[in-house]
Formats: C-alpha cells, structure tokens, sequence
C-alpha cells in the first residue's frame, strides 16, 4: 500500500492492491458490475508491480489487475476512441500510422502532447538496413527497435547499434518487426496483442539469431513474457529465451563493463556526476538493476550518485500518462525531487517510457540535467573502436 | 441508522465533494480490515482538518449516523468495520509529519501517517521510534495508538503508549480535546492520553500526536537458534530473561510455522526443527558483539542444535522476512484463520505452550503459533476452513479453552491486537462487572450519542 505510487497520491484505498483485488473478486463473485466507477479504479493502475514486490505472500497483483483489464475488454465491444488511435499508430508501415504520425509532428498544439518530444521526419526503420555484418563473427544478434526508439529516438538506436558493433556482433535489424504488442497487452486486447507477437517472433526467428536485443525495458520484459501469452507453444519458449535487455546483454553475454574500464579517459573530458532510475519493467520485473550500474560506475570519469529511491516508479505506466495525465505528473515529481537532490548532470535509464516521462520532468520544471538512455551514455563514453 | 441522503449532502458541503464517496465500488474497499470479515458503509469521507472532524460529528449527533475512524485497516480483531453501518472516517488525509524536534527528541505527527514511513524519516536524523508492528509498511500511527500496538521490539522498548506524550482528539460530542504534554514528564490531572491510547476509536478521533523518541541505536546483530525440542526453546526464553540481558527482538515460530514460511519462500530454514528462536541484539557496538556471544552460548547450553549469526544486513533481512512472512505463508495450510495474541507472565511461556498444544489435539485443530515470546505475547492460530460448521465450532470451544488457560496462568487476553468486535463476547472473563461498568461509563461521557464505532470492545 505503501508502495503503490498511486495510492500515495490518492490515498483511498480503492487505489491499494488490496483494494484493486478485493474488487475484481467482488465482479468475479457477481457482486458489482463493469460499471464506470470500476472501470476507472482498474485504469488507475501502473502495472509497475510495486505490489507484487513487496506481497510477501506472492501475490502477482499487477497480472490479476491485467487481467481484470482483458476481461473489460473482451465483454465491452466498442473500443474508446484514445486506444483506437494508438493501435493504429503502433501498427507502423500503415498508411494510417503515417497520416497520425505527420499529425503528431504537425499538431504541437494537441492537449498535453505539446510537451512531447516532436518526431523527426524519418523512423530509425528508414534509416538503417537490415544486416550490419561485423567480419570477426561474433554473436549474431537481432536488434528489435520498438515503437518509441524508431519513431522518436532514432539516435538511441543508432546509439545500441554502434555499442553492438563495437562488442563484436553481428546485427540483424529484421523488417517485419513492430510493436512489441504491450499496449495492447495492458488494454486487454488480447487478441491484437498476439498476432503483433507472432509478427515479431516470425522477423526475428527467420534469421536464426543468437540473440534479441532489446534497448527498452518495457519491450525486454514483454518480448521475455511472450512464452506466457501463447503457453506452451515451443516456438514462443524459444524466441523469449533469445531475448535480452541491452544492459543484460552488454554487461553478462559482452562482458562490457571490462572494456568500459580499459577505455582511457579523454584529457578534455569533465568529470559527470550521473544518477540512475530504475524502470519498473526492469528492475521488478527483470531483476535487472546491478547491471546497468555496472556498466555506468565502469565508465572512467563518472561520478555515479544513488538517488532516493532509484527504483520508484516514475508514473509514465504507458497509456496510462495519457488516461491519467494529473496523476501521472503528481508521481513523476516525487522523482523529479529525488533526481534533484543527488545534483547530478545526467540521469540514465533504460526504459523508453520512462524516458519520455523523465525529459518531460527536466523540460517543465526548466532543469539542465540531461536525460539520457543508457546506450547514449555508454556510446557517448566508450571511445573510438579498440 | 441509515445516513440520509440530506446528510451526505451536508457532508460533501463539509469536506468536498471529491471526498464523500458512495459508490458500492468505494464501499467495498472500506467494508474489511486483516480479520477476513467484512461490513459496508453507508459512505467513506476523507476528511483533512480537525474542524472538518469536529463538524462531521456534530452532524452525526444531529443526524444520528455512526463515525467509524480507520487508519490503514490492518487490524486484527476488526476494530475499524462498520458492523452497524455508518460512515467510515478514512484517516489518509492527515498523513503529514509535522515536526521533528532532533534537540528535544519528540516529534509531532497527524494520526494517518504510516508508520515505517515516519520511522524511516527520524532514523534519517538519527533518531529511533521503536514501536514495530508486523504490518509498519502499511499501518497508521494512528491505528496503532487506537490499538496500543506492539511489536517485536516491544521486549526492549515497549509499546506504542510508552511513546505516547500527547495528543488532539475529537471526541463523540464534536468537541476538541488536546491532552498530555510536550514534555518528558507531567502529572497534571488524569491521563486522558493514556486512556485514548487503546481506546479503538471508540471515545474520539485522533487527530494529533506528539510521540517520544530515542537516540538510534549504534548497531545490532540478528541471531537465528534452531532446537530439536519445543520445551528447550521455551526455557531459552525465560533462561535468556533471566540472565538480565535483554535483546531487543525474541520472536518465536513453532515447527508448523517454519514448515509453512519455507515452503513458500525457500530460503533454506531447517524444516526438521521444532522450533526456531529469532533474537536481535542492539546498542553500541563492541557491547552488541559481547550480548550476542553470550545468547548463542546460552542458547546452544539449552540444546539449540544450531545458532546462525546473520553476516550483514542482507542475511538479517533474509531472517527476517521469514518471521514476517509467517501471517501470509500460514494461509498455504487452510483458507482462514482464527488469531488470538494472548499474553501470558514470561515464566509460564512454556505451560502455556503445552496447553495450546493439548488444545489443539482436544479439538483436532492445526494450530500455528508464533510470536514475541520474549514478552510473554504468543499468537496462536487456529487454521481452519469456515466452509466446515463443524471445525468453526470446535474453533470457538478452543478459544475459550486457551482465553481461560490463559487467565489461569495470570495472562491477559490481548497483548497487541485489541478486542473490537473477534474478542468482545469473552471481555467479561477477564474484566470484571465493576471494571465494565466502569468503562462504558466512561464511554458515556466522552460519546454520550453512542455515535462513535458502535459495537466494539463490548457486547451491545
Ligand atoms: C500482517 C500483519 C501483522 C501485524 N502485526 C502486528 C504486530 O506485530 N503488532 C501489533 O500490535 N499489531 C499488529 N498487527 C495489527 C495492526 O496492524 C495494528 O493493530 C495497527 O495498529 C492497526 O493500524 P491501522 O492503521 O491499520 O488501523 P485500523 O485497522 O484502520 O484501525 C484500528 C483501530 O483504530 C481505530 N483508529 C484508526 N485511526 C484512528 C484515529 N485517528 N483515531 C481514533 N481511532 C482510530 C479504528 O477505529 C480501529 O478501531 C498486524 C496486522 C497485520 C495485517
Ligand atoms: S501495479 Fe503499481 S500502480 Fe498498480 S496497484 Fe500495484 S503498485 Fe499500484
């Protein structure tokens, strides 16, 4: 409860796990109905799993909420017009995706999101072919981009993309590939979901990697969840056991944190004090939070401070930043407060979503601290190839 | 008594419309606490001043509706349930710290702030709240000053009211009352504070507290004794006690307890044993090393076939997070349980652990106890299924069996949870016709309307 970043602001208990819980049983016992009240208390929900951590019973609150979410979804058969629009944006390659995303560009204007960041006219998909042989021949690896990097950072990719050439690898970057499926996941679209899945496993298997890269926290964890949204198809077994997160890959499977220590420092170069944010697709659902520090702390001339409660979520939750947009910003200052606190320069994460709520976090409040992706930092440091 | 619809209106023009809520969805969510039972409001206001308290109880006085305050709903024996319908008073609003005073070591919190949270913040300044409920990471201040709660530090540092200065509160007939001191001492007319501390919310609303602190303490050392024998881990209790070292921590789970946290964490905790005892030293640092060597040797003197020191803070927490997990891990047994946290003097800790056996046995019950065995306090839980009339009504004769056990061996019937409405029918076998009248007089001068959390404590 006590955990639950939106009951923190909210404070009623319809806001807690226990709360969220007590009400699905209460629908699934026939209690109440699919009425707008309980539709509300379920979207008011991060799916962070700060919950689910702390449950010493071992409860996996977030899944049971999710869930509750696909069973809305399923028994109310038109779809809200918000979530139509971000399916056909998602969809990619469409030439409703383009018409949205040239109305993105155009309409800055639009509701909050003015203060996102403004997408430039080409994906990162145009932009990069789909083999980067390295001639060592190293592990062989697909790299799957995701919606935000290809369509708003295409820099982050290209950032991931040079530390995996540097690490000796050979990149795939397969067509075919989009959206992991996770919005739709979360919205309870099961069925969108599952066919974005096979999409995806079918780019990435066909070229036989060792491999699937992921740079966002969010996609890694959805892509590793794959082998639970089609059982036990063994097919969907091997294709999550294929997938890393980029600073798993980089700090276990490269060993890069080694390198990063050889790498001298650059004479001109400043000393940067840097802070690091846990994403929750991360942290509590990976159990991936040492590596990222390793990597950062291994980098000469980082000054790496811990903020308060690094792994508190930032209230981006996906959709819910654009259901909840308030609420959201009232989660983020608390970490804005922390990040703050530690006076660093630099604030690295590793999670797309947290990345655009934490931009927009510096941007409103009219900071200089720079938010950066882990791979920018890394690319940004790591030197001219050794 | 329901509420009218007139005084929900009144109650929205009080607080805020935002905060009066009467959907079916929000009053469930305030319908239950940790006892598994469940009533519904009439309505759940979220109030955030003393004024707004002070009118919502004029009004109820008026309007006759029962006010139910609840902190966090984590009691045990259903103190903060609306059995007679009512408005519940959810207490989140008023969860500020409003001082920390580091020279006169005393702070001064709202009611709804939650304990591990403001312990967090005065140990950041060096300081130390000791109360240590099980549930701090979700329970209010509040809550545990409505229900004097414990904890495992309670052997050392006892309980909430031993933190317990002074305190706001209004009271059944809307008036504000400010009592106690912000001092180290005073004796200036009756303890109202300690008379509103355990008082379950039934004489007035707390809305202010002024809290005790202590220095923190320089450094502790877990320890984990694990014992072939019941008995010898009871007599390593009182053994312990006796030798005038007094740990911090002296927490105790029985063979069905380590059975069911292991089976649902997995951290290696010796499933064979019969018993396990969990001892925390504290205090400065080289006298912290010297108290722990002494109670692992006592310990291994009376037959602990092994004591585990925990290395640094990660094994400690490993150790315990296997105490803590026992409440939730017992459910692995049966779908319900029927909790009592009896107390009982330290030296009769081991006839008093044998009784609850030959209760069990008598009845055909799965008993899990565990608890504070270093201040006598053992919860005791009945694991049953409520589905079975049958094992629900044994259940009552064995409680009544442990209670008069208890009373027998010169205990008390709650150390911790209080009685709320699970132990008011047996408030009788403990306090006498005198003591009651005395209490429900004392009632009707602080709530003469009866308005505030009728039904608990005693028998209506
Ligand atoms: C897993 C678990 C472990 C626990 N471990 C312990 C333990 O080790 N030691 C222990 O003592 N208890 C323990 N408890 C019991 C419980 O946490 C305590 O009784 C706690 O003090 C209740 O606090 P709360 O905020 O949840 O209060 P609630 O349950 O909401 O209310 C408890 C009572 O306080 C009253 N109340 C609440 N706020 C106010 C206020 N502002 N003014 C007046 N009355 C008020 C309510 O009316 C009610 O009668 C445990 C409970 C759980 C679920
Ligand atoms: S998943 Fe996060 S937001 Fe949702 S109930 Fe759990 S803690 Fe709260």
């Amino acid at each position: 409860m006590s955990d639950c970043p939106v009951y923190l602001e909210e404070t009623q208990e319809s806001m807690t796990a226990r709360g969220r819980l007590s009400l699905v049983e209460a629908y699934i016992q026939g209690k109440i109905c699919l009425t707008h009240r309980f539709k509300h208390i379920l979207s008011k929900c991060l799916l962070c799993g700060a919950c689910s951590d702390a449950c010493v019973a071992g409860v996996s609150v977030h899944e049971i909420i999710q869930w509750a979410r696909t069973e809305i979804t399923r028994k109310q058969k038109i779809r809200p017009l918000k979530q139509l629009l971000l399916q056909k944006f998602l969809e990619q390659d469409t030439f409703i995706s383009q018409l949205l995303r040239q109305g993105l560009r155009i309409n800055r204007q639009l509701h909050h999101l003015s203060k996102m960041p403004c997408p430039p006219k080409t994906t990162f998909m145009d932009n990069t072919s789909s083999f980067i042989p390295e001639s060592q021949g190293g592990l062989r690896v697909g790299y799957f981009v995701g919606c935000i990097a290809n369509h708003f950072f295409p820099h982050i990719g290209q950032a991931t993309i040079h530390i995996l050439k540097d690490g000796g690898c050979t990149i795939y970057v397969p067509r075919g590939q989009g959206c992991c499926g996770l919005p739709f996941f979360n919205a309870g679209d099961l069925g969108k979901a599952c066919s974005l899945a096979m999409r995806n496993m079918d780019a990435m298997l066909k070229q036989d990697v060792d491999y699937v890269i992921v740079s966002c926290a969010a996609c890694s964890s959805y892509l590793k969840d794959y082998k639970k949204l089609f059982g036990s198809d063994p097919k969907a077994q091997a294709f999550s056991s294929k997938v890393r997160d980029i600073s798993e890959f980089l700090a276990n499977e490269l060993s890069y944190a080694r390198r990063l220590k050889d790498k001298p420092f650059p004479a001109e170069a400043q000393t940067l004090r840097v802070t690091y944010h846990d994403p929750c697709h991360l942290k509590k659902r990976q159990k991936i939070f040492e590596e990222p520090r390793n990597l950062i702390q291994a980098i000469q001339g980082i000054d790496f401070v811990e903020m308060n409660a690094p792994d508190r979520c930032c209230g981006h939750g996906g959709s819910f930043h654009l259901e909840h947009y308030k609420l959201s910003l009232g989660i983020l200052k608390h970490k804005m407060d922390d990040i703050k606190e530690t006076g660093a320069q630099v604030v690295v994460t590793g999670c797309m979503g947290c990345l655009l709520q934490l931009k927009e976090g510096v941007n409103s409040e009219g900071l200089n601290t720079k938010v950066l992706h882990i791979a920018q930092l890394i690319d940004q440091y790591k030197g001219e190839p050794s | 008594m329901e509420i009218n619809k007139k005084s929900i209106k009144k109650l929205s023009s009080i607080v805020g419309k935002n905060f009066v809520k009467v959907d079916l969805e929000d009053r469930i969510c305030y319908s239950y606490d940790a006892t598994n039972l469940s009533y519904l409001p009439d309505a759940v206001v979220f109030p955030r001043t003393t004024q707004e308290i002070a009118e919502i109880i004029k009004l109820a006085n008026k309007e006759k509706f029962y006010v139910i305050p609840r902190g966090a709903g984590t009691g045990m024996s259903g103190g903060s349930l609306p059995v007679k319908g009512g408005i519940v008073l959810a207490m989140s609003r008023f969860n500020r710290i409003l001082k920390i005073d580091t020279e006169n070591l005393i702070a001064v919190v709202e009611p709804g702030v939650v304990t591990g949270v403001f312990q967090k913040e005065v140990e950041r300044l060096g300081l130390f709240y000791p109360p240590d409920p099980a549930s701090l990471n979700f329970c209010t201040l509040g809550g545990n000053l409505a229900e004097c709660a414990g904890g495992a530090r309670a052997v050392k540092y006892g309980v909430t009211k031993d933190y317990v200065l002074g305190l706001e509160a209004v009271l059944g007939t809307g008036d504000i009352l400010h009592t106690g001191v912000e001092t180290m001492k005073g004796v200036v007319g009756y303890d109202l504070t300690k008379l509103l501390v355990g008082s379950e919310g039934t004489l007035g609303i707390i809305t202010k507290i002024t809290l005790r602190l202590l220095p923190l303490p320089e450094a502790k050392q877990t320890l984990l004794a694990i014992f072939d024998k019941l008995e010898d881990a009871t007599h390593t209790v009182t053994n312990i006690i006796r030798s005038k070292i007094i740990p911090t921590t002296l927490e105790y789970m029985d063979k069905t307890a380590v059975f069911c946290v292991e089976n649902y964490l997995n951290i290696g905790l010796p499933t064979d044993a019969e018993a396990l005892l969990l001892i925390e030293v504290d205090g400065e640092k080289e006298s912290v090393q010297t108290k722990g060597e002494k109670i692992r040797i006592m310990c291994l003197e009376t037959g602990a076939r092994d004591v585990e020191i925990a290395k640094n803070v990660e094994e400690s927490e490993r150790l315990w997070q296997a105490r803590r997990s026992v409440s939730p891990a017992a459910f692995k047994l049966k779908p319900h349980k029927v909790s009592e946290d009896i107390v009982v003097p330290r030296t009769k800790l081991p006839q008093m652990i044998d009784k609850i056996k030959e209760i069990g046995e008598r009845y055909g019950l799965t008993v899990l106890t565990f608890g504070h065995a270093g201040d006598g306090n053992i919860h005791v839980n009945f694991m049953i299924d409520q589905q079975n009339k049958d094992e629900v009504s044994r259940t009552h004769r064995a409680v009544e069996d442990l209670f008069r056990a208890t009373l027998d061996l010169g205990g008390t019937l709650s150390g911790e949870h209080g009685i709320g409405i699970t132990k008011a029918p047996y408030l009788s076998m403990e306090i006498g016709p005198i003591g009651i009248d005395i209490m429900k007089r004392i009632k009707q001068v602080f709530d003469p309307n009866n308005i505030l959390n009728p039904g608990k404590i005693f028998v209506e």
